[in-house]
C-alpha cells in the first residue's frame, strides 16, 4: 500500500516581541510567504500552529518538509521579526529538544 | 565545521546577544565596541583607534565617499540603486560588503525580490574583484537575530552556496584581523 502522507517537519520560533498569537503567526507566515514566492507555494506548504510555551514566547508550526525552506526564508523576513530555534521531524522530539534546551533558552532567550 | 558569523548585531545587552548567539548556531558576532571585550565577538570600529587594541575590530561605513580611504574593511550596503555605479568603479580587493537583513524585513514584497537580485549583483561583483560579500542581520537586540540555518537558506534563496560563504568569510575575516594589531588579552 502507498503511503500518501505528507512528511512534515516541526519548526519552533521564538516571538520575542510577544506579537503573535496562534492565529497571527499563521497569517504572518502565510501573508509574507505568498508576498516573496506566491499563493500557490504557501497554500501547497500546509502552515499549522501546533502550540506554545514558555508564556507564549516559543511558538511551534509544521509544514510540509518540500517547503521547507521557503517557510524558513519568510520567518527570517518576518517583521515584527521572529527567531527560528529548532527543527524537527517528529513532535515527539521538537518537544524532547525543546526540553532539553529549556534552561538554555531561558537564560538566553527569557 | 564550518563557523557561522553574523557581523551586525548592534550592542544591546551583548552577554544575552552572544548566549542567543549560541543557541541559534552562530559562532561569533560583530557588535559596535562598549567599553569592555567579550570572547567571540569581533567590534566594528567607524574610526580607526589610535592604539593597540585588545579585542578584534574590523572597521566600518556607510558612506560611499569613504569607500576608498585606507583601512576600511567593511562597506555596509543602504541603498545599493544610488551606490551602484560608484561601487562598481570605486571597490577595491578585499573590501567586505555588506547587507542587512534587518532592511529586507522592513521591505515589502517587491522590494525584497528587488534586493534579493541586488544580492546576487553583489555577489558577482565580489567574485570579479575579489571583495568579499557579508550577510548580516542588522539586529537590534537579540530578538531580531538570525539562526545559523535561516542564513543558510536566504543564501540559498540568492544562489549562493552557503558552505562556500561561510568557508570564504571565515578566511576574509583570518586575513583582516590578522593584518591588525591588537593584543590578545
Amino acid at each position: 500500500m502507498l503511503n500518501r502522507r505528507d512528511k512534515r517537519r516541526y519548526v519552533a520560533v521564538w516571538d520575542g516581541y510577544r506579537h503573535y498569537d496562534r492565529k497571527k503567526i499563521v497569517d504572518a507566515v502565510t501573508k509574507r510567504g505568498c508576498e516573496l514566492f506566491g499563493h500557490v507555494a504557501i497554500e501547497n506548504a500546509r502552515i499549522r500552529f501546533i502550540q506554545d510555551n514558555e508564556g507564549g514566547q516559543i511558538k511551534i508550526m509544521s509544514c510540509k518538509l518540500e517547503l521547507l525552506s521557503v517557510i524558513l526564508s519568510v520567518v527570517g523576513l518576518l517583521d515584527p521579526p521572529i527567531v527560528l530555534l529548532r527543527i524537527s521531524g517528529t513532535l515527539k522530539a521538537m518537544r524532547r529538544e525543546l526540553d532539553k534546551d529549556s534552561w538554555k533558552f531561558r537564560r538566553a532567550l527569557l | 565545521m564550518l563557523k557561522r558569523r553574523d557581523l551586525c548585531v548592534h550592542n544591546n545587552d551583548i552577554e544575552k546577544e552572544l548566549r542567543t548567539a549560541e543557541l541559534l548556531g552562530i559562532h561569533e558576532i560583530g557588535s559596535e565596541y562598549s567599553g569592555t571585550s567579550h570572547k567571540n565577538v569581533i567590534y566594528r570600529l567607524y574610526t580607526r583607534p589610535s592604539y593597540v587594541t585588545t579585542f578584534p575590530y574590523l572597521l566600518v561605513s556607510e558612506q560611499i565617499g569613504e569607500i576608498s580611504s585606507p583601512g576600511l574593511d567593511i562597506f555596509a550596503i543602504r541603498d545599493y540603486p544610488r551606490v551602484k555605479s560608484l561601487l562598481r568603479k570605486r571597490v577595491r580587493r578585499g573590501l567586505g560588503l555588506e547587507i542587512f537583513i534587518n532592511d529586507l524585513r522592513r521591505a515589502d514584497g517587491s522590494a525584497v525580490g528587488k534586493w534579493l537580485e541586488y544580492i546576487r549583483q553583489i555577489y558577482k561583483l565580489t567574485k570579479s574583484s575579489s571583495c568579499q560579500l557579508i550577510l548580516s542581520s542588522g539586529a537590534r537586540s537579540s530578538r531580531e537575530m538570525i539562526a545559523a540555518r535561516s542564513f543558510d537558506t536566504l543564501l540559498s534563496l540568492c544562489d549562493i552556496n552557503p558552505g562556500v560563504y561561510w568557508k570564504e568569510l571565515e578566511i576574509w575575516i583570518d586575513v583582516k584581523i590578522g593584518r591588525k594589531c591588537y593584543i590578545d588579552a
